[in-house]
């Protein structure tokens, strides 16, 4: 297995997460460490073990968490499986590709769980609530990649 | 060897079935109580986890109230209104306790710890739980009307979602007439009451009161005032636009009806025997 610092920095987006993303909330839109997270496990592994993390990430942040939605750990294995199927197919170590990978991966997480809770409104609650948080999210995992591979003087992240 | 349908390896096949089969059981699970749910079970061991994480969620509340109680602080001592503000402070408390006197039934008074994003499923999170007799589908009021219905509970906090938000919905009736009707939200928080009689006479300013026949909301809970009337030849019904009494967006203080909805299982049963 080739060396690469993914473990690095997944710990590094859960504790900014814990402590510093609620600080950095723009105009409501937060960045999603669920979806990063995510989306570099599963470009990491592949479909099987993305799909994997994605359901036990799903399924605790479902029993941890009071607020989330029932429809977390299906979303979450999809999106796993989905990266880990088609993301290797793509050139994933380009930075903005990475962006465009996460930007369509919330898009992916919160169809399933707008589907889940207000089917009516999908597309308008898709463009009102979810762009900008895509975007943002694709923005600072880009960024917290960006970041870890000059800490740790690697060429990839995954 | 490959599964045959979708030309998957069988193994990954294998194993997007079983996942994919125990995220919708979860999802089916989820529409039970909280008490009864296997999701319950399952969260035991991870019962110091969940704490750990409503902890840094009342950790966050209490920075951000810690914040604003700070700035509020620094203006009144500027302005030397301390001890308006504790007057102020005694009024709505004694509000409250008169509300609670005059209420038919019993109410729990809780307060709003977070309001949550639209992503996270909207809402709002209170600071009283399964512990102090709170289930779900309870009514949520202020004293200036109805503010939503509870929808998950832990043992210290609940889940409710507000009336403005969309899945939320409610039988009505409006005031003078007692036309009824099914209120609901708009994605962009605007009430309407629909499938309100085509010849109802409505007029603005008339108020809207929860009719008690969704047998959830009791009956006469204040929701708002008519503002315009749309008429909808096609559905042979009328749309009435409502503006809510209650400002659901700045929400400090609520109360909960500690009225349980029936349930309609055990009516349906006895209808038949």
């Amino acid at each position: 297995m080739r060396k690469s610092p993914i473990f690095l920095f997944i710990v590094v987006v859960l504790l900014l997460d814990l402590i510093f993303f609620q600080k950095i909330v723009v105009a409501g839109l937060r960045p999603d460490a669920t979806v990063i997270v995510l989306v570099y496990l599963a470009l990491r592994f592949g479909s099987v073990l993305g799909m994997i993390f994605g359901f036990l990430i799903g399924l605790a942040s479902l029993v941890i968490m009071t607020t989330a939605l029932a429809s977390m750990p299906l979303a979450t294995t999809v999106v796993g499986y989905v990266v880990g199927k088609f993301g290797k197919k793509v050139a994933y170590e380009s930075p903005l590709v990475q962006l465009a990978i996460l930007f369509l991966s919330v898009l992916l997480l919160d169809a399933i769980n707008f589907l889940w809770l207000d089917p009516e409104h999908l597309v308008f609650n898709l463009a009102r609530y979810s762009m900008g948080s895509a975007f943002y999210t694709g923005l600072v995992g880009v960024g917290l990649a960006q970041l870890v591979l000059r800490l740790t003087h690697s060429r990839r992240i995954v | 060897m490959r599964s045959m349908a979708h030309g998957l390896p069988l193994g990954e096949f294998l194993v997007v079935i079983i996942l994919v089969g125990l995220s919708l059981q979860i999802m089916i699970f989820d529409r039970y109580e909280v008490g009864y749910s296997p999701l319950a079970l399952l969260g035991l061991p991870l019962k110091p986890l969940r704490d750990f994480a409503v902890g840094i969620t009342r950790v966050h509340s209490l920075v951000n109230e810690n914040s604003i109680l700070r700035s509020r602080l620094t203006e009144l001592a500027y302005e030397n209104a301390v001890l308006r503000q504790s007057l102020k402070s005694m009024l709505e408390d004694s509000k409250l306790v008169n509300f609670a006197k005059d209420y038919p039934d019993t109410l729990v008074f809780a307060r709003i710890m977070t309001y949550l994003d639209r992503r996270d499923g909207g809402g709002v999170i209170i600071d009283k739980g399964s512990k102090a007799g709170v289930s779900s589908n309870m009514v949520v009021i202020t004293p200036a009307g109805l503010a939503g219905i509870v929808t998950k509970i832990s043992s210290t906090a609940s889940h409710v979602r507000l009336i403005d938000e969309p899945g939320y919905r409610v039988s009505a009736k409006i005031g003078r007439g007692g036309y009824t009707g099914i209120l609901s939200a708009t994605p962009d928080g605007r009430l309407l009451m629909e499938w309100v009689a085509p010849d109802a006479k409505i007029s603005p300013g008339d108020t809207v009161v929860t009719s008690g026949l969704g047998m959830i909301a009791p009956e006469g809970i204040p929701i708002g005032t008519v503002v315009a009337t749309l008429s909808e030849p096609e559905k042979f019904s009328k749309v009435v636009e409502v503006k809510p009494f209650e400002d659901l967006r700045h929400l400090e203080d609520v109360a909960i009806i500690l009225r349980k909805s029936p349930d309609f299982s055990k009516i349906l049963d006895d209808m038949h025997s």
